[in-house]
């Protein structure tokens, strides 16, 4: 194509309004991925040209484009021979290839900008951004929808941004993009779009009901509208199945509620005697006081310091054995008396003094460095990776570099020996700057360089609407009960990963919040709902029914709460002697091994295992050791234990066969099994019967129905 | 000086194209050539070697002799019998090989954060956020099986950083455990627990199915798995690297990389189709000498990850060699990226995935090769950019996979083993698909 074709084409295309670099070229260059981290916004450019990342800095941008090189990117006598054209335009060599031909709407807009002389509006600031409709809800897939995006801005007012703005799908095999804010939904389910304009970010939410039996679901009448006096969580749970064409699945059994809420709270199992007392008359009032119970016991204290001690990433000190403990102690004694997680967080953040001591103070000596201490800070307390924000603005997110080394800059003058305290002087360098960082309080404003500003993070972490503590610490709590956050996954809640049930997961936290940041409230909240006494899906093809919550979702036991049902049943507990216990829940430092809790699989890095459960998948490595290992084996044969002290006792199978199915099932026996187990376990000798008996405790403790929570 | 045969020669010629400015109809014509010499895959195995945290290809694979001393870094440049195919002078062992490997230097990613890259480099897809992607060696496993009870894929030592995706329900690694390198490494639980025997084996299996009857496909496959493994000498001996006769384990370097390479051998030799040895500890912000190449201050010769490396891999592609086993066994060696070119004021270097190298052996892939080139200073792809899905992509057409099957996610959805990569002309000898 000659280059008279090339301008002949573009100018039928030529919008009226010259446009403004800021808010036509910039968007532009996003959208053609010119300016993405793969490309020319690397934090190096390439190929000669840097651009900032998404077009984060249109001041530097524009230098690049128009004035770098003598402003070789530009023919300003004949537009149509500008690089910034022909390069794109696969006119000439170009690394990125053709981003678009030299005939298309792109073109024309480049083209039409050079022409007038490169217009700039540099007061250009997107204030907000919306969408409408903000969600949609579509039915007969496939289906087409269209939304639109207006962006407020000070010199520009109310405008659509929908050509401009780069628009792109999570899941290209459940919406496509036909055109600018033009989409095909080709699946059921709960899908997100996320638009980017300039600084920018949001998300546009599609529920498409499901409507035959694809997703395992047998479409029954759509549920009754809940009754008025419905918690929160059920109701806008329930709002959503509607939606979504699935019906939720019938309660649990009493049973299965009772083992189920004992191992969340406290990691253990019911004994025969609280299940046989519980079950007598199992209806909401006994719920609400074995809830209360539980939650005054050491097992629930231990439990939930060792998940907060995962979270805030407690761990031995070389050549200090104190600190650790002393944290250890002082998060353990504020569960235990249910101290507000405001609280805990403040004194965490704004802490100084001896950590020998003052176990607040300990963690600040958990991370190396101020930037550490920044990111540690955003993961535990705000669920938010800022991390992403060190070497460029987070392309995900809202946080720009400021944001991360001006927090970081906070913890910057932070002596982290066993008296915590700040020096007088300490920085971090902004690497965009290449200057000392400003301190700063992310997304908001910057501090000054001297004084003390920790108590402001803290108060950052706690202000509304946003409640980046409470929603961070609710979505944690909602995993561990519900096996994955309402934003899922918990350590990553960002503009463009949004919560499943937004509006749960705000009223939740505002709730949180305005009750004082209890812990023990918000699990007593959560474990009497309606949607946490479903029952469980155990078939494979239920994800969609398990994701909106119409069916409960089938959870291994924590490496620690295994170890501890195990020791139950088998009457043979463990011993710890580097950790000086011999309870499994009171084990915190991932650093000192635990060789019945590694050979499990706990956590002892953090990067391969769950954030949630502690440890890593079900292995046939982990297989073996139960099989052939001393973990189980050695139980069953221990003197002490339950097995041979039956067996010493003379009692009878179905004795020993109902009590071991009790206490590792948690439900009452019938009759039917225990004649089959009679059956299976009849032995000619008494060797064979201890034999076959130890295989029965065995196969009980190996089998899904052991070790899951269901 | 070996003449390259003239299959290897025009490979050469296919990965310096642009640098002999070759023309369209050239180019064409050669994709032709290589259309009829499309080869059928012959590896039965891979044995990926996962140098975790990013090497540096400045340091390994892509010296830059000539470059300013911040780019060049501390090591010096050694040649091999290829002429043009330079290696740091830390690689004596790998350079005595290099008729018998393939180095890409010019694999490029946007990703420099280490999960991310891992998932980049191993699965061949960008992460997403709605599907976790299985990696090579988990579809492997999904395709290729060891036909006997010796595991689909082996990790040595330990676990890797990537999982099997949504794959994860019926495709698991096994992870040695321990460490090869100790006198009395035994992979643990590998032996019957006391008094146990086969009728006490069957018995729990049977029970456990009684036990787990309410809950629909109970078969416990782990449990099958372990059961096979216990009950087969055979498959349990293919784990004893004391079996190896010292002159030969001597010769793997007394290191734990070195002893986990001969007993990925041992496994592929005994048909265990994929086995990932696992190596940590490169990702070295700070003091290269110390970190590749001393492994501790005053050490000579140096153990550190370079040499130790080195050592292992060459004797793996060797030994492969000498026991008729490298064609039918592709080794990979990789991180999930590269290294910055400057070096940084603490005397190391940062993460870098916009060019870094990759080296194959074996499996089919003609030796004696570079493919492609990074710039002057080690900074971006300067000839035949290679991404990873690219790579993933001809590592499956190696392996006999076709990187366009596809796969069933839980909830119903296709996915193909490999969507955004090409052939690599160079290493599978196939034209693009």
């Amino acid at each position: 194509m000659t280059l008279l074709q090339v301008s002949l084409i573009a100018l039928c295309f030529l919008p009226a309004d010259p446009p403004d670099f800021e808010a036509e070229i910039v968007p532009l260059l996003t959208r053609q991925g010119c300016n993405s981290g793969a490309c020319h916004g690397a934090a190096a450019g390439r190929g000669g040209l840097h651009l900032s990342l998404f077009g984060a800095s249109p001041d530097q941008d524009f230098s690049a484009l128009a004035e770098q090189h003598d402003g070789r990117r530009i023919h300003r006598d004949r537009p149509e021979r500008s690089l910034l054209l022909r390069k794109p335009a696969g006119q000439m060599n170009h690394g990125g290839g053709e981003r678009f031909t030299a005939d298309s709407p792109e073109a024309a807009v480049l083209l039409n900008w050079i022409r007038n002389g490169l217009p700039r509006d540099p007061g250009y600031r997107v204030q907000q951004l919306t969408l409408s409709p903000p969600a949609a809800i579509v039915k007969d897939l496939p289906a087409e929808l269209s939304f639109s995006v207006t962006a407020v801005s000070e010199s520009r007012g109310q405008e659509d941004v929908t050509k401009r703005a780069q628009i792109s799908t999570t899941d290209p095999s459940a919406v496509r993009m036909i055109g600018p804010g033009t989409l095909q939904v080709l699946r059921s389910g709960q899908h997100t779009v996320l638009i980017r304009y300039l600084d920018q970010v949001e998300s546009f939410r599609i529920r498409a009901p499901y409507v035959d039996t694809a997703a395992g679901e047998v479409r029954t009448a759509v549920p009754q509208k809940a009754a008025a006096a419905e918690s929160p969580v059920d109701d806008q749970i329930g709002q959503v199945l509607q939606q979504m064409h699935l019906s939720p699945a019938p309660t649990a059994a009493p049973a299965v509620w009772l083992r189920r809420v004992t191992l969340d709270l406290c990691g253990r199992l019911p004994t025969i005697t609280e299940q046989q007392r519980f079950l007598k008359a199992p209806g909401d009032d006994a719920r609400r006081q074995l809830v209360d119970t539980l939650l005054q016991e050491n097992e629930f204290v231990n439990l939930w310091t060792q998940r907060f001690a995962r979270i805030l990433r407690l761990h031995s000190l070389p050549n200090d054995r104190i600190a650790l403990q002393t944290s250890r102690d002082w998060l353990k004694d504020s569960i235990r008396q249910d101290r507000g997680f405001d609280a805990v967080m403040q004194d965490i953040v704004t802490a100084t003094g001896d950590s020998h001591q003052n176990g607040a103070a300990g963690f600040s000596r958990m991370v190396p460095d101020a930037r550490v201490h920044a990111e540690l800070v955003g993961s535990a307390f705000a669920g938010i990776q800022i991390g992403c924000a060190n070497c460029h603005d987070h392309p995900l997110d809202r946080w720009k570099q400021d944001d991360y080394h001006g927090l970081a800059a906070i913890f910057a003058r932070l002596q982290r020996g066993q008296v915590v305290q700040l020096a007088d002087r300490g920085f971090v360098t902004n690497v965009r700057t290449g200057d000392p960082a400003i301190p700063r309080i992310p997304g908001e404003r910057d501090l000054t360089q001297s004084g003390d500003h920790r108590a402001a993070v803290s108060n950052w972490l706690l202000q509304a609407p946003e409640h980046l503590l409470a929603r961070n610490l609710v979505n944690r709590v909602w995993a561990f009960l519900f096996g994955r956050g309402l934003v899922d996954p918990v350590d990553n809640l960002s503009q463009t990963n949004p919560a499943s049930h937004p509006r749960l997961l705000q009223e939740l936290a505002e709730g949180f919040a305005s009750n004082g940041y209890r812990l023990k409230d918000l699990l007593r909240t959560l474990v009497l709902t309606k949607t946490y006494a479903r029952q469980t899906a155990l078939d494979s093809n239920s994800t969609a029914r398990i994701s909106f919550y119409a069916a409960r979702q089938t959870r291994p036991l924590e490496p620690a709460v295994f170890l501890n049902c195990v020791a139950a049943v088998t009457g043979v507990g463990f011993d710890f002697p580097q950790h000086e216990t011999s309870d499994p829940l009171e084990i915190i430092d991932p650093l000192t091994p635990a060789p019945a809790l590694d050979a499990i699989g706990r956590c002892q890095g953090a990067e391969t295992c769950d954030a949630t459960s502690g440890g890593s998948a079900d292995s046939l490595a982990i297989m073996l050791h139960r099989l052939n290992g001393e973990l189980i084996n050695s139980r069953l044969r221990d003197p002490r234990g339950r097995l041979q002290t039956r067996l010493r006792e003379q009692a009878d199978t179905t004795q020993i066969v109902a009590e071991f199915l009790q206490l590792a099932l948690c439900r009452p026996v019938t009759g039917s099994e225990l004649d089959h187990w009679n059956t299976q376990l009849l032995a000619d000798s008494a060797m064979e019967r201890q034999e076959r008996l130890e295989d029965f405790v065995w196969s009980l403790l190996n089998s899904r129905s052991f070790r899951e929570n269901r | 000086m070996i003449i390259p045969s003239a299959t290897r020669r025009t490979a050469i010629q296919c990965g310096a194209l642009t640098a002999f400015g070759l023309s369209l109809p050239t180019l064409l014509q050669q994709r032709a050539m290589a259309r009829q010499r499309r080869r059928a895959a012959t590896a039965k195995a891979c044995i990926l070697l996962w140098l975790d945290g990013g090497p540096s290809h400045l340091e390994m694979f892509d010296p830059k002799p000539d470059a300013p001393v911040e780019v060049r870094g501390p090591f010096e440049t050694i040649s091999t019998r290829i002429p043009g195919f330079q290696l740091s002078e830390l690689m004596t062992g790998t350079a005595g090989v290099a008729e018998q490997i393939t180095v890409v230097r010019s694999l490029t990613s946007p990703l420099g954060e280490h999960g991310l890259a891992n998932t980049y480099l191993q699965t061949g897809y960008q992460p997403s956020p709605v599907l976790d992607y299985p990696g090579m060696a988990a579809i492997s496993a999904r395709f290729r099986k060891s036909g006997s009870p010796l595991p689909n894929w082996v990790a040595i030592p330990n676990a890797g950083s990537m999982n099997s995706g949504f794959l994860r329900d019926t495709v698991q690694e096994f992870a040695t455990g321990g460490d090869p390198a100790r006198p009395d490494f035994r992979v643990p639980d590998l032996d019957f627990f006391p008094q146990g025997n086969l009728q006490r084996l069957q018995r729990r299996r049977q029970f456990l199915s009684q036990l787990d009857s309410e809950t629909p496909n109970t078969t416990d496959s782990l449990f099958d798995q372990a059961a096979a493994l216990v009950t087969s000498d055979a498959a349990r001996s293919a784990f004893s690297l004391h079996d190896e006769i010292p002159q030969l384990r001597a010769r793997y370097g007394p290191k734990t990389f070195g002893q986990s390479c001969l007993l990925a051998r041992r496994l592929v030799e005994r048909g265990v189709p994929f086995v990932t040895v696992n190596y940590r500890g490169w990702d070295t912000h700070d003091d290269l000498v110390l970190r590749l190449r001393d492994g501790f201050t005053g050490a000579n010769p140096g153990v550190g990850l370079i040499p130790t490396f080195d050592k292992g891999f060459s004797t793996l592609v060797t030994d492969l060699q000498e026991r008729g086993l490298l064609q039918e066994t592709l080794v990979v060696a990789m991180g999930e990226f590269g290294r910055t070119p400057k070096i940084n004021t603490r005397g190391g270097r940062d993460h870098w995935p916009r060019v870094f190298s990759a080296v194959l052996a074996g499996g089919g892939v003609p030796g004696g090769q570079i493919v492609g080139a990074s710039d002057r200073v080690g900074e971006s792809p300067a000839e035949n950019p290679v991404t990873p899905a690219d790579l993933v992509c001809s590592i499956y057409s190696l392996l006999g996979i076709d990187p366009r099957a596809q796969l069933t996610t839980a909830d119903g959805r296709p996915i193909q083993v490999n969507r955004d990569g090409q052939q690599i002309l160079a290493l599978t000898g196939q034209d693009a698909i």
